[in-house]
């Protein structure tokens, strides 16, 4: 090969090299460029995500602190943590529907109308369904009821009330009516969410002809569930 | 060497002026090539010291290991394996290697001027 032609094709050798080595480079940077609003804003959700979870966690930690720091003070002062364990036990019974309570509310009763048909009536309308109950069960829980039972059956998380021909089914008892509904709250609030204009109960007395009556006491008696409480499907898992 | 340097700066200065870029999908295979590349360049710095340089052989080298190097990236990005590993290895070796040897040259070569 001719010295000439030898170093034109080396320049132009290097050259390529130059060029391929620059043109990686710039594509090679240019990529990090590329991110849409999409992966943005999943990965901002993703963060607060992340964040909320850490308060979630801390929170979780101080109060596990809290607890810890009761046990080691029940062991310091009276050498034995029963006291604490017992309470925990007891407020958590009494979440459950466990226990008997007693306090402010109001109690009601609800019956069948004591009217004639009009002509041509539904005779539907003059008697007491499981849905009425639902429904002043519901208002009464948004007016702010922390217990309630009906016909002295406690009304926990599970419990049903099921249409059963002319009489409703709670926790698998069967009751006709009269409904005496009872429930623990505020007594002022409950009373207003069964007395307020349209609310629902009152409704059912004035249109319906339904016997609704209800007072107020300052000492409202909810008995416990009784039975069982079995879970075979549940189980618990920490961490969620 | 000084056309190869002159080379060099030239086609550095093209490609940061030129506005030609490819799919960033293909960065793989053009850095594997360039590798192979930059092995039939070192081999060529060392046969050059040693006086043994051919043009051709050095151009054949040049093209023929930057296309089998790329075409064996695009063969394992087909296949599942990653097969540029094996032109990584070969041509990194390879290019430690003629360094190394380049280096010795050249300090030999300064120790027997000096002395």
């Amino acid at each position: 090969m001719k010295p000439i032609k030898r170093n034109i094709t080396i320049i132009s050798i290097f050259l390529l090299l130059g060029f391929l080595i620059v043109v990686q480079l710039r594509t090679v940077k240019e990529d990090y460029g590329h991110v849409t609003l999409k992966t943005i804003t999943d990965l901002q959700k993703s963060v607060a995500a992340e964040r909320q979870e850490i308060t979630d966690i801390l929170q979780l930690i101080k109060q596990s602190e809290e607890r810890l720091y009761n046990y080691e003070n029940a062991l310091e002062v009276e050498g034995s943590i029963k006291d604490v364990v017992e309470n925990e036990l007891n407020g958590v019974k009494m979440v459950l529907g466990m226990t008997d309570l007693e306090g402010p509310g109001i109690i009601l009763r609800l019956s069948d109308s004591e009217r004639d048909l009009e002509v041509g009536e539904d005779p539907n309308d003059i008697i007491v369904h499981d849905s009425d109950v639902l429904t002043i069960l519901n208002d009464l829980k948004i007016a702010g009821a922390e217990v309630m039972s009906i016909n002295g059956q406690r009304i926990l998380n599970t419990s049903e009330i099921k249409c059963a021909g002319p009489t409703i089914t709670i926790n698998n008892y069967t009751y006709a009516q009269p409904f005496i509904i009872k429930a623990i709250g505020d007594p002022v609030t409950l009373d207003a969410a069964i007395k307020a204009p349209d609310a629902y109960a009152r409704n059912l007395k004035e249109f319906y002809g339904l016997v609704v009556e209800s007072e107020t006491s300052e000492k409202v008696r909810i008995p416990r569930y009784v039975g069982d409480v079995n879970m075979s499907y549940a189980t618990s898992k920490e961490g969620l | 060497m000084i056309m190869a340097i002159i080379g060099l700066v030239a086609g550095i200065l093209l490609g940061l002026y030129l506005p030609i870029t490819y799919p960033a999908a293909y960065s793989l295979y053009i850095s594997v090539a360039i590798l192979a590349s930059l092995d039939s360049v070192f081999g060529a710095l060392l046969a050059n010291l040693e006086d043994k340089f051919d043009a051709e052989i050095f151009i054949s080298g040049f093209f023929g290991n930057a296309i089998l190097a790329g075409f064996l990236a695009y063969i394992g990005d087909k296949l599942g394996v990653p097969l540029y590993y094996a032109a990584i290895f070969a041509f990194g070796v390879r290019l430690f290697n003629n360094f190394a040897i380049i280096r010795r040259h050249l300090i030999t070569h300064r120790r027997g001027r000096k002395i």
